[in-house]
């Protein structure tokens, strides 16, 4: 009998052992998280309203030194466009089936915590939005609030 | 460590004890006292954050009821590459734990049940580094200091007994869900005083702590009392109970 009670204490012990070792070892210290936050641009023909994907879509920063965000991408109907937290406006060269556009968005940002492990992403708050109307007919604005969900925020018409 | 195997045996030997049926009585010393938990220190020892320490303040309302208040100090840094955060302050968690062993088993002595508080803490954060990189490059800001208050409440199962006559060990696991916080909502807290992570609405930890709890007075209470059957047969094979 004392040997069972001695094998249960014992047991008791260890598993709170274990229990603290493993809520230790649960604390999470890798980012599984989106920390990007981007304008999710939906892309609409302006004949019919559908959201159609052109032939051939490129983006890239308004600065040369820029990479492409999209080159020469068939069969996007939706653009994430990254803003830059250091300034009060980004712009960006929306190439669509060969013609250019410029796209100008207007906003303010803030830091935002996204968790202990991820750390902190920028989120913005568009205040206007402008372009060019080569092949761009007309821009408007669905949701201001740029976050990191996947939430349309504004429309092109082309 | 055979004090506390001992005490956890007679934990295990009056959980094992049957219910009992009829009446009588037994005295509980009912006990105030103060401990400490040992989480901060292990955790200084370790040289881990968050930092502190923490005085357990308790007074037995009854043979079941037990009012606490926990009184700490925090401190936490985290230093990562894409930010540097800071604070400190202090917190009170106040509540009540509920013995769910019957007087017969406790008899004073010994805990096991569930607990609730609700937590206030007062503290300062910054962070005086953030990093964000994206398509545009990398940028960096800071949140400056502020002062901020914060408001839980936790669930705390646990277990405690008696090493000695006064001198109790124990440790209570604690699902914490945060309230409120004050400051900017985009700004949380990365961590809370005596909550934990503040970037998540609920959390857990476990905590261990020791404590002095002096008898103030005795209660006497009446249990029901069972005592086992047994039932046997006399010489005729008719059978007999026996009490």
């Amino acid at each position: 009998m004392n040997r069972v009670i001695s094998c249960v204490v014992t047991l008791s012990f260890r598993a709170l052992f274990v229990m603290a070792v493993t809520l230790y070892g649960c604390s999470p210290d890798a980012c599984y998280e989106d920390v990007e936050s981007a304008v999710r641009a939906t892309l609409f023909l302006s004949e019919s309203g559908v959201n159609v994907a052109p032939d051939t879509l490129s983006v890239r920063g308004y600065d040369s030194e820029l990479p492409y965000l999209y080159e020469n991408m068939p069969g996007k109907k939706e653009i994430s466009l990254p803003l830059n937290p250091s300034a009060q406006a980004s712009q960006f060269v929306i190439t669509i089936e060969g013609i250019k556009d410029t796209l100008t968005l207007e906003y303010s940002s803030f830091p935002k915590l996204i968790s202990a492990e991820c750390g902190y992403s920028f989120f913005h708050e568009l205040t206007g939005l402008y372009s060019t109307k080569n092949i761009i007919d007309t821009v408007i604005i669905r949701n201001r609030d740029i976050t990191t969900l996947y939430e349309e925020n504004i429309r092109i018409f082309y | 460590m055979k004090r506390i195997s001992a005490s956890f045996i007679s934990l295990v030997l009056f959980l094992m004890v049957t219910p009992s049926e009829g009446q009588d009585t037994i005295d509980i010393p009912l006990r105030a006292g103060a401990g400490i938990s040992l989480r901060g220190p292990a955790m200084m020892a370790a040289g881990e954050y968050p930092m502190g320490f923490e005085l357990n303040l308790s007074y037995d309302r009854d043979e079941r009821i037990t009012y606490l208040a926990d009184i700490g100090y925090s401190r936490f840094i985290n230093e990562r590459y894409n930010y540097h955060y800071r604070n400190s302050g202090i917190y009170i968690k106040a509540g009540a734990d509920y013995n769910l062993l019957n007087p017969l088993q406790s008899q004073g002595r010994y805990y096991a049940g569930i607990g609730g508080r609700y937590g206030l803490a007062l503290f300062r954060d910054e962070a005086p580094f953030i990093r964000y990189d994206n398509y545009w490059g990398s940028h960096t800001s800071v949140a400056g200091e502020s002062y901020r208050s914060g408001h839980f409440i936790e669930i705390t199962p646990g277990i405690r007994a008696a090493l000695t006559d006064n001198l109790f060990i124990g440790w209570n696991v604690n699902l914490s869900l945060l309230l409120y916080t004050s400051g900017r909502r985009d700004l949380r807290p990365v961590d809370i005083p005596g909550f934990g992570n503040g970037s998540g609405a609920v959390v857990t930890g476990i905590n261990y702590f020791i404590s002095i709890r002096i008898p103030y007075r005795t209660e006497t209470v009446i249990y029901k009392r069972r005592v086992r059957e047994i039932v046997d047969e006399d010489d005729t094979g008719t059978p007999v109970q026996r009490f």
